[in-house]
Formats: C-alpha cells, sequence, structure tokens
C-alpha cells in the first residue's frame, strides 16, 4: 500500500492520459463524455417519466440523472478496469510497476467522468427549479455527499481488482461482466423506486442491493438533504455501506494479489 | 533523497544477487477453438508441457560491475532480464536487487500514438518515477537531445520510427538510475544512434552504475563489459571474464555446449556416396549446365573435411583473426604421385575470396595411397564477418579431377573486435618524428 504511494504521479498520469485518449479522433471530444449520459438520461426520461408510479417520486428527473450519474461510476469503473490489465500487456511485459496502479488509475478515470458529470447536474438542478418551480434547498447531509461517493468509489476499485485481474486468466470475464451489469441496472432503484414492487417479497429483496441502498444515500445526501425527516440519513445504512465496501475491497484485492505474479506469462 | 542515493552506491551488498532461479513456463497444448471444445476442455484434465526457461541461475553483480549476458536466441536472456526486473517472478529461487532499476527492455514502451512528443515524454517520464516538476524542467533538453524541438507538437503516430526511438532514448536517459538494464536496445537506430547509446552507457559506466547488458552484439559486450555470462537453453554455462567467455561462445569449449549447428550435415554431406550425386559425370566441362556440387573420377575420395578451432576441436564459428585448421580427409585407391589438394572460399554474395592448392603454395609432392588426412593450417582468418562457403577438392596436375566438392562447407567468422569492413589488414601504426616534428 505504502508502495503505491510513491506510483501516485503514475495513477494520476495514465488516467488522465486515458481520458484524453477516449476522445481523440472525435469531433465533439471531450463533450462526449457529457453527451454519453445526458442522451441516455433523456431516453430514460422519456420512457419512464411518466410510467408507473413514478410521477409520484419528488423530483423525479433530479432523482433519475443521479441514480444515472451514480450508476455510472460503477459502469465506467468496472469496464475500464476490466481491460486496464489485459489492454496494456506491453507495459505489463517491459516494464515494471506494481501492477495495481493500472486498475486505480482506470478506476480514477472513471471517477473524473463521474465529478465531470456532477458539475453539469449541478449546472441542472436551478434550471429544474426554475421550470419546475419547485423549491430545493441543500442542508446538513450534504456534507455526507462526498463520503458516501468516496465509498462507493471504495466498492468500484475492490470490484475492479478482482474482475481485471480475474480477466488475465479467464477472459470469459469480459463477456459475462457486461450481462452482470446489464442485470444490475434493473435491479437497482436507479429509474424506479422500491414503492413499485407490488410483491413485497421482492421489494426486500431488491432493498438490500448495496448499489441501490448506495445510491438511495447519495440521493439523500444531496437533492433531498433539504429534507431530513422524510429523506433521513440514517448511520445504520451508512455503516452498512462503509462495511460493505471494505469487505467488497479486500477480497478485490485477495483475488488481484493471487493472480498477479503470472501477469506478464498470461496476459 | 540525495544522502539516500549516496549510501546505496557505497553499500558493500551486492547490487543484484540471483540465487538458484528457476523459471518454468507452462504452455498448454489442446486447442480450444469452438465453444463446445471449450466446455468438454472444462472436464477433461488440462493437458500441458512444461518449459524450462531457466535453470539453477546463479549471479552476484558487485555495484559499478557491468555485466554481459550472451547466448543464442531462445537461451533465456530476457527472461533472465525479466525476472531480475521483477517483471516475472522466477518459479523458485530468489532475486535481491539493492538499489533503483531503469529497465530499458525496450525503447518506447508506453509511447501512445496519439499523442504529441511533449505528452509522450510527460508519460513516459512518469513511468521512470519522475516527478512532474522534474518533468517540466527536462522535456525541452530531451526535445532538443533527440533533435525533434521542431515538432514537439506532432502527434507520435506521424513520426518515422527513427524518431520515435530517437525520442525514446532521449527520454530513457534523464534518470540516473542505480541499476541499468539494456536489452537489445542498440538493435534498432543507425550507425550514428548506436554510438550516441554507447557513449551514453560509457557515461553511466564511470559514474559508477551497475549495468546488465543483453545483446548478440559481441563486440559490444566486449567493449563494454567487465564481466559476461553464457546461457545455453536456460543453462548457466560459464560466467567470468568477458574475454574468456566470448571465446567460449564462438568456439564451445565443451562438447555438450554450443556445438556447431550444421556440424552433422556437413560431415553427414561430405561422406554421401559419390555415386549418387555425380557417378556420370567426369568431365568438368560439363558441370556448368548441371548445378552439381560433386564431381570427379574418384581416383581420389574426399572423405570428410573438417574446420578445427584454435583449442582443438570441430568447429564451424571462428572468431575473426583467430587460428583455424581445415582438415582433409582422403582415400586413394591406387598410389597417386601427381595429386594436388585445394580449397576456395567464396564469401555470401558467391564472390570468390580466396583459393590456393598443394602446387601454388608449393607444397613437396608426395605419394599418397589409402587412407589419409592432409591438414591445411590457417595462422589467421582474415575475414571480419559473414558466412563463407568452401570448396575442397583433389585433381590431378594436369587438370583430371578426382574429387570436387564445390562450396559443400560453411563457416561462420564472427567479428569481435571495432574494425569494419570486409578482411583485416595486419598494421601498426607509428608516429615518425612526433614532438619535434609539431613544434
Amino acid at each position: 500500500m505504502s508502495n503505491l504511494w510513491e506510483y501516485r504521479n503514475l495513477i494520476v498520469k495514465i488516467a488522465t492520459t486515458d481520458l484524453m485518449l477516449r476522445y481523440k479522433n472525435s469531433i465533439l471530444g471531450f463533450l462526449w463524455s457529457l453527451l454519453q449520459p445526458l442522451l441516455i438520461f433523456i431516453v430514460l426520461l422519456v420512457i419512464f417519466g411518466s410510467m408507473f408510479d413514478n410521477a409520484s417520486i419528488e423530483y423525479y428527473p433530479l432523482y433519475l440523472l443521479l441514480g444515472v450519474i451514480s450508476w455510472g461510476l460503477l459502469d465506467k469503473g468496472t469496464n475500464f478496469s476490466l481491460n486496464s490489465i489485459v489492454g496494456k500487456s506491453n507495459l505489463i511485459k517491459k516494464i515494471y510497476f506494481p501492477r495495481e496502479v493500472l486498475v486505480l488509475s482506470a478506476c480514477l478515470t472513471a471517477l473524473m467522468m463521474t465529478f465531470i458529470e456532477l458539475i453539469v447536474f449541478l449546472c441542472l438542478v436551478p434550471i429544474y427549479i426554475l421550470v419546475s418551480g419547485k423549491v430545493i434547498l441543500p442542508g446538513a447531509d450534504l456534507l455526507l455527499f462526498p463520503i458516501v461517493l468516496l465509498v462507493e468509489f471504495v466498492i468500484v476499485v475492490g470490484i475492479s481488482l478482482g474482475i481485471a485481474a480475474l480477466n488475465v486468466r479467464y477472459r470469459d470475464i469480459q463477456w459475462i461482466w457486461g450481462v452482470i451489469m446489464y442485470a444490475g441496472f434493473f435491479a437497482t432503484p436507479i429509474m424506479y423506486s422500491l414503492t413499485v414492487f407490488k410483491n413485497q417479497t421482492v421489494a426486500h429483496i431488491v432493498s438490500y442491493n448495496p448499489i441501490g441502498v448506495l445510491i438511495g444515500l447519495l440521493r439523500n445526501t444531496s437533492i433531498y438533504s433539504g429534507n431530513p425527516v422524510s429523506y433521513p440519513v440514517d448511520f445504520a445504512t451508512l455503516g452498512f455501506v462503509i462495511i460493505f465496501s471494505v469487505i467488497v475491497l479486500v477480497l478485490g484485492w485477495l483475488v488481484f494479489i493471487r493472480i498477479e505474479p503470472t501477469f506478464a506469462e498470461e496476459v | 533523497m540525495l544522502p539516500d542515493a549516496i549510501k546505496k552506491r557505497t553499500d558493500s551488498r551486492p547490487a543484484i544477487a540471483v540465487r538458484n532461479v528457476h523459471k518454468e513456463f507452462i504452455i498448454p497444448h489442446e486447442k480450444k477453438t469452438t465453444l463446445f471444445e471449450n466446455i468438454l476442455g472444462l472436464f477433461k484434465p488440462s493437458n500441458y508441457e512444461k518449459f524450462v526457461a531457466l535453470e539453477d541461475i546463479n549471479l552476484t553483480v558487485e555495484r559499478g560491475e557491468s555485466i554481459g549476458i550472451i547466448g543464442d536466441n531462445g537461451s533465456g536472456k530476457s527472461t533472465l532480464l525479466k525476472i531480475i526486473s521483477k517483471i516475472l517472478r522466477p518459479t523458485s529461487g530468489s532475486v535481491e536487487v539493492n538499489g533503483k532499476i531503469t529497465p530499458f527492455l525496450e525503447l518506447g514502451v508506453g509511447f501512445q500514438p496519439d499523442l504529441t512528443a511533449r505528452e509522450n515524454i510527460e508519460v513516459y517520464s512518469t513511468i521512470m518515477g519522475l516527478s512532474k516538476k522534474e518533468i517540466s524542467k527536462n522535456t525541452d533538453h530531451v526535445l532538443e537531445f533527440a533533435g525533434l524541438t521542431r515538432f514537439k507538437d506532432t502527434k507520435l503516430k506521424n513520426f518515422s520510427s527513427g524518431m520515435q526511438v530517437r525520442l525514446a532514448f532521449a527520454t530513457a536517459i534523464q534518470t540516473t538510475p542505480d541499476i541499468l538494464i539494456v536489452d537489445e536496445v542498440l538493435a534498432v537506430g543507425d550507425m550514428d544512434f548506436q554510438q550516441k547509446c554507447l557513449d551514453v552507457f560509457n557515461e553511466y559506466r564511470k559514474k559508477g552504475i551497475t549495468i546488465i547488458f543483453v545483446s548478440h552484439d559481441l563486440s559490444s559486450v566486449r567493449r563494454f563489459c567487465d564481466k559476461t555470462m553464457l546461457l545455453k537453453d536456460g543453462k548457466q554455462i560459464a560466467f567470468g571474464k568477458t574475454v574468456e567467455i566470448i571465446d567460449r561462445y564462438i568456439y564451445g569449449v565443451d562438447k555438450q555446449e554450443a556445438k556447431p549447428v550444421n556440424t552433422e550435415s556437413q560431415t553427414a554431406t561430405a561422406e554421401m556416396p559419390v555415386s549418387q550425386t555425380s557417378t556420370s559425370i567426369s568431365d568438368p566441362g560439363d558441370v556448368s549446365a548441371v548445378r552439381k556440387d560433386r564431381w570427379g573420377n574418384q581416383n581420389v575420395l574426399i572423405t570428410s573435411v573438417k574446420f578445427i578451432d584454435k583449442f582443438g576441436s570441430e568447429n564451424d564459428r571462428f572468431n575473426s583473426g583467430d587460428p583455424m585448421k581445415i582438415q582433409i580427409s582422403y582415400q586413394s585407391k591406387e598410389a597417386l604421385e601427381d595429386c594436388v589438394f585445394g580449397i576456395a572460399i567464396y564469401n555470401e554474395n558467391d564472390l570468390l575470396c580466396y583459393g590456393s592448392n598443394t602446387e601454388i603454395d608449393k607444397v613437396p609432392a608426395e605419394i599418397i595411397s589409402g587412407n589419409g588426412l592432409i591438414e591445411l593450417q590457417v595462422d589467421s582468418i582474415p575475414f571480419l564477418n559473414g558466412k563463407y562457403f568452401v570448396t575442397v577438392a583433389a585433381h590431378s596436375k594436369n587438370n583430371i579431377t578426382y574429387d570436387w566438392l564445390d562450396k559443400r562447407f560453411t563457416l561462420s567468422v564472427i567479428n569481435t573486435s571495432q574494425k569494419i569492413g570486409l578482411v583485416d589488414i595486419k598494421n601498426s601504426w607509428s608516429y615518425i618524428g612526433g614532438k619535434e616534428l609539431s613544434k
């Protein structure tokens, strides 16, 4: 771990370089990192905005957009990481540095994109207030928002370490991971809330989805932070996601260090 | 930072200590192409072969030493370097490295074609562990050294490969590591660039930096390395003074090691019955039309031709300037007085480089009969480098061919000196007059 600190410059450099490279040779360039989630958001808003009892969700467009952005962190982080080792075989085979660097910088790239999206989100809030005429006030819980985001980042790093390493040995991971993320998108209250479930057992199961809990916390500490009575941020929930994130990180790390010695041979 | 570095240099521990290192690679055998085969494969015990890349390697490199590693392709040189630089882990054994390694395993690793020269320098420097401040301070200097200042904002993909290598090299030599690992860097680039590389390495050596140098260019190894390790099929054959090891590599002193690859085929072809190749041809005038490489009336048969190196063993690789013997075994059907033995040496472009025979060299004639051996002693091989084809023939004084083996034998000459050209000219320089004249 202390070793990794020496490589912080490299982590940041690879992350920023990848971010720059991602949109090279496209006309809109960097704008795509904003446009893509926005377009997905608009599609979802048009389709699901008037469906179910979503209309009853307070500030639904913001609810949806924040869901899309926070899911995006997990989605992008893990997908970039999947390719971070196998896609950089020339580095792995020729230069020594702790291999975690590559996964961490992939996750960092995703985090940087999430920050940019959150800035756009922040700009859209006043527009929403103007258009809808509703008043949204920030509350004290807003201070917890960065912590919750950090917890999500820890989860992303944990999962990423595990799947990036497994993908070196079993390339099947990259195919199944897409399916898992697709299922996860629907199993997580991103475009709906738990109240849509008629079946109480299903609702109960989905309510334990840690990512769902996490996204809920992100919403409660931001758009609903002005109303802590209806949208409380209790420490039991916070503790649940923190413990979950630590477990994921440890598991991912264990998988990683187990496979890491053979990276240069198998990549 | 600095006191630490100084402490490291004066430290008594060796820079690198490799102990009993083994490395095995697992090569899977089955080739699964379809999904069905893949599913079946899950239930079958997997079928693989173990390939031993390195076997019991021991190497201690003291601080400030320059060590060369030589050996044929596939002998495990690069694997050893990768293990030392922690890219690969040994299957067993241990590696201790005291100091910061900059692995030059390959130039330009991590270069992105879509980034500009300046951006690439930044990325590459960060990989080498430079801080942001150092990078921004050095970038202009690096571009200048590479001679690419004009192209600093050009994307790398628009660079020629020579420009890319120059950029990579200039970037790579910014840092002063404790241990420098060089794997065939000099194989790329023109003479000018190679010289530049060598100069920089010399500079490093003077600074007391430990260098491990892998190259096929034996003359650079000779120039650079105090000690050299010879690897063969993953085994450490020898480790010692560079001069001795290079000799050993070229001649393969021990029988089981570095045996000439085509000895077998040479003796085999030489012993091939003449009847198969050219019994019917006895008139040498015919020969140019039909491409035969053996003809003659077989009154004298050349049964084998051997090249003997300075250690007295048969070989087909020779160090330029070394002595060599050519032993020609013959079999004569009847007692002959007028038999002349001759050789001719051609280079790869089919240019006749040298030819002579016992008549030209005024060897007193002898009556030969039965089995015999004639030996030609070459005091010093004059060729500098390359592959040569040797013709050996026996004929009578009035040019009746007994047995003519045309370019049937090959030998390689390896240049381990700094001289260039086709042949070595024995020479000596001396100043005449000197100081008085210049006054």
